[in-house]
């Protein structure tokens, strides 16, 4: 079979252009009208987070920055469903109803629809988004696979970055600095100004470091670091039309638990630049997008490498009727991978269609489906490197494939609504998977598989919401199988193949790891108290993954079942009273198995409880401070990592204008 | 026996129901936070309304309800309510002087107007009005162009034909958000 698995998305019930809408949806102005978060990640269509077909958390910019989280995988952490590892001080992975590993390749992240995922190896270092905690406007979470809308690897679910629309924040300047124990610094600024009264410019920057953990310090190359800056303008160039255009830079030095599971020392930057440009007209809301990413990375001891992604697309948004919402979308995307050998250039072009129909049946049922194809055609350079064990002709390949989404939601009365779900998703093989020339020492070479096909997740979702007025809040439940097919992890299920006559090299090549489920169950109850000085929640989320590799090194290898508590529990408390803001959350995690760097050992994790709490003033002069403690309870599990965790403390000093 | 309660029970939960119905539609008011939904909604429409925009509060003097809402909604705008890039300057109109609503770009409907809805809308229609309502009768009946609830959660009603009427429009990304008919 000459072809390779990837490609499409077909979404029945959600969305086509979520990301081309980032800021051409006014998110604030929208949210204070209907009272809750607005969200286009779901569909591409603008929709209140409580009428979304999706499972989604929707966490403002301003509860992110009275939590005191230093990254946004810290606050993700706190929310049902969702599973963060912190392996090392610097190195946060993000899954979705488990099977969370290193380097996850199935969570796609964006921000303001640019993605932040690094196709070269298929991951995501939280390090490189280029954004300040300052200027997010929200982060939006959808759980589960929407790669009909977002493509590839939107696979275990979505996170969507949204910063604040410099045009509408005015001229502004706010800024932070921080520091405590572990040797940990932040400093971070931002600004916006506004040219006229259609143009406007945002400015970030920030940097942070700690030490790693105990553990890991010893062998620590680099203390972890973490620099960006970035810059946007955006102008109305006319009543209806929006254009805006950014750039993004970022660096991460970080010790990294990376292929199969050993730790190292990556060094990291990635630069962005998009252009982007809506327009409301008669046609419907229309946008159009381009951006490239340039990343560099060196892997000290073993390789360096680069990797260029270039994307262009096109979208429309308009209704049909009152009934009936369409999106309609197309995209090209151009990922290029040069790996330090001489194998040449890995490359790929993918060109997609995608389309949601959104029908509101009746006031009470509502049917959306997404559908997403695309054709994904495989590529390499010239070979100069006899070591290479393939040809440019075996690169000559290509798929197409599909993706869909579909949800049919029902409202039982104002307080109450049910919606059943369907989705499939694609995970594409990275671009190391599909070929690199990697001498990786003592007569070994590394060069993946041009032959690899693509990662389908097929998922199925039940959902109860309903508002509790005697609670000022709400109760959700949700039920989910995720069953994954041909599993894909660059680095994490390579095939060894002893050297010949005719090959006097050990070959080191790609291989499917093989099938997973994943069952989760997610309980969700949240309230307002005390005259609305007080959000709390409390959530709960049970997980089981059951594996089916094809390999015992697969199995070995990887801890996706035994890594994944079965039990989260999660609660907090958000206070705001006049200046003062007090937020604390507690979380317990059932006990685990971590893979040691370094063998084949594992670091058993008992049940364990972390707690982390924030404590702030603010003054009338937009001066503030604060005191926060992270993992107050000393528990050496709290990063979920083989390595021992410990106690942070800060304290900060911040201002806006 | 049990079919017959069960029935029986049904019957009563109809009639309490219809009761209750009854009690809402005649105490109906417009809220503080109606009119703040109803004051943010106009800010979507496109081009955008700016400076100060007239607002006239139309009411029945004849009906002491109508009056009584027409009140509610004057105090909630204030001496102007501030929005997106205007400020919403009220006045009270009665439903029979209706040739008052010269440069008026915005009516708020207070409930119990009646029959005098369909003078509004052509009011609206002839002038370019943006008609707002918490009675949802007059959005339900094409009548204003906007009709607004904030309980027990906001919503959020647009009249396709009345918007034309007036020729307004409102940005593509609200009118995804809010029920078209």
């Amino acid at each position: 079979m000459n072809k390779f698995v990837m490609t499409a998305s077909v979404l029945l019930p959600l969305g086509l252009t979520g990301t081309a809408f980032a800021q051409a949806v006014n998110y604030g102005d929208l949210q204070e009208l209907f009272g809750e978060p607005v969200t286009t990640s779901a569909t591409g269509k603008p929709q209140r987070q409580s009428e979304a077909p999706a499972s989604m958390v929707i966490i403002t910019g301003d509860e992110l920055r009275r939590s005191g989280a230093r990254t946004i995988p810290d606050i993700l952490q706190n929310y049902a469903g969702i599973d963060v590892n912190r392996y090392a001080t610097g190195q946060r992975d993000v899954g979705i109803r488990g099977a969370n590993m290193p380097l996850n390749p199935r969570l796609l992240v964006l921000v303001n629809g640019r993605q932040a995922y690094l196709d070269h190896y298929g991951y995501t270092d939280w390090n490189l988004l280029s954004v300040e905690v300052g200027e997010i406007q929200q982060i939006e979470v959808v759980k589960g696979p929407n790669s009909a809308l977002f493509g590839f690897n939107a696979v275990a679910g979505v996170v969507n970055i949204i910063t604040v629309d410099p045009l509408n924040k005015g001229n502004s300047f706010s800024g932070s600095a921080e520091g405590g124990t572990g040797d940990s610094y932040a400093l971070s600024l931002m600004g916006t100004v506004k040219l006229g009264e259609k143009a406007a410019v945002k400015v970030s920057g920030g940097t942070a470091s700690e030490d790693d953990w105990e553990e890991i310090e010893p062998s620590s190359v680099h203390k972890p670091l973490r620099e960006n800056f970035s810059a946007e303008l955006t102008a109305q160039v006319a009543d209806n039309i929006r254009a805006g255009a950014s750039y993004t830079y970022a660096k991460s030095e970080l010790n990294n638990q990376a292929y199969g599971y050993s730790l190292y020392n990556f060094e990291t930057t990635l630069e962005g630049l998009s252009g982007t440009l809506a327009a409301d007209t008669k046609a419907g809301l229309i946008k159009a997008m381009v951006y490239k990413n340039s990343m560099e990375q060196t892997t000290l001891g073993l390789s360096s490498s680069s990797s260029d992604v270039v994307v262009a697309k096109l979208e429309d948004l308009f209704k049909v009727g009152a009934a009936h919402s369409i999106r309609l979308g197309l995209e090209y995307r151009r990922d290029e991978y040069q790996s330090e050998g001489a194998g040449g250039q890995t490359y790929y072009d993918v060109y997609s269609a995608s389309g949601m129909w959104e029908w509101q049946m009746s006031q009470q049922l509502t049917l959306t489906n997404a559908l997403r194809v695309d054709r994904l055609n495989l590529g390499h350079g010239p070979i100069g490197d006899s070591r290479f064990p393939y040809t440019v002709d075996d690169y000559d390949r290509s798929a197409t494939e599909l993706s869909y989404n579909s949800s049919l939601g029902y409202v039982i009365d104002d307080q109450t609504r049910v919606r059943v779900g369907m989705a499939r998703g694609v995970q594409s093989p990275a671009l190391v998977g599909f070929g690199a020339s990697v001498d990786v020492g003592t007569g070994s070479y590394y060069a993946g598989s041009p032959f690899l096909g693509a990662s389908i997740n097929q998922s199925y979702e039940i959902a109860f919401d309903r508002t509790v007025p005697a609670l000022n809040g709400g109760f959700n439940l949700t039920g989910s199988l995720t069953k994954v097919s041909d599993f894909l992890a660059a680095g994490q299920n390579v095939i060894v193949h002893l050297p010949t006559a005719d090959y006097p090299f050990v070959l080191i090549t790609e291989g499917v790891i093989g099938d997973f489920k994943t069952y989760a169950i997610e309980a969700t109850l949240n309230g307002r108290a005390l005259d609305d000085k007080l959000g709390w929640q409390v959530n709960y989320t049970w997980t089981d993954v059951k594996e089916d590799f094809l390999t015992a090194s697969a199995a070995v290898n990887l801890t996706l079942d035994d890594g994944t508590p079965a039990h989260k529990v999660n609660v907090k408390f958000d206070y705001v009273d006049g200046p003062w803001n007090a937020y604390l959350v507690g979380r317990y995690r059932s006990s685990t198995q971590q893979r040691i760097p370094g063998g084949t050992a594992y670091a058993d994790l008992g049940g364990n409880v972390t707690v982390d709490a924030r404590l702030a003033y603010a003054f009338d002069s937009g001066l503030s401070l604060w005191a926060k403690g992270e993992n107050l309870t000393s528990n050496d599990a709290a990063g979920l990592s083989p390595f021992k965790a410990d106690s942070r403390f800060m304290l900060g000093v911040g201002f806006h204008f | 026996m049990k079919k017959e309660v069960r029935s029986l029970a049904f019957y009563l939960a109809g009639l309490a129901g219809l009761v209750t119905g009854i009690q809402a539609s005649a105490y109906a008011e417009t809220t503080v936070l109606d009119v703040q939904v109803g004051a943010k909604a106009a800010a979507f429409v496109q081009p955008a309304l700016e400076g100060d925009i007239l607002t006239a509060i139309v009411f029945d003097p004849a009906n002491p309800a109508s009056k009584a809402d027409a009140d509610n909604i004057f105090a909630a705008l204030g001496n102007g309510l501030k929005i997106k890039s205007g400020t919403l300057k009220p006045k009270l109109v009665p439903v029979g002087e209706l040739d008052k609503l010269s440069d008026v770009r915005v009516v708020f409907l207070a409930h119990g107007v009646g029959g005098g809805m369909s003078a509004v809308a052509g009011a609206a229609a002839s002038r370019g009005i943006l008609t707002i309502s918490n009675d949802m009768n007059c959005v339900n009946t094409d009548q204003c162009s906007v009709g607004v609830e904030s309980k027990p959660k906001v919503s959020i009603v647009v009249s396709k034909s009345a918007t034309a009427a007036a020729g307004l429009q409102f940005g593509a990304a609200f009118l995804m958000m809010v029920k078209e008919r």
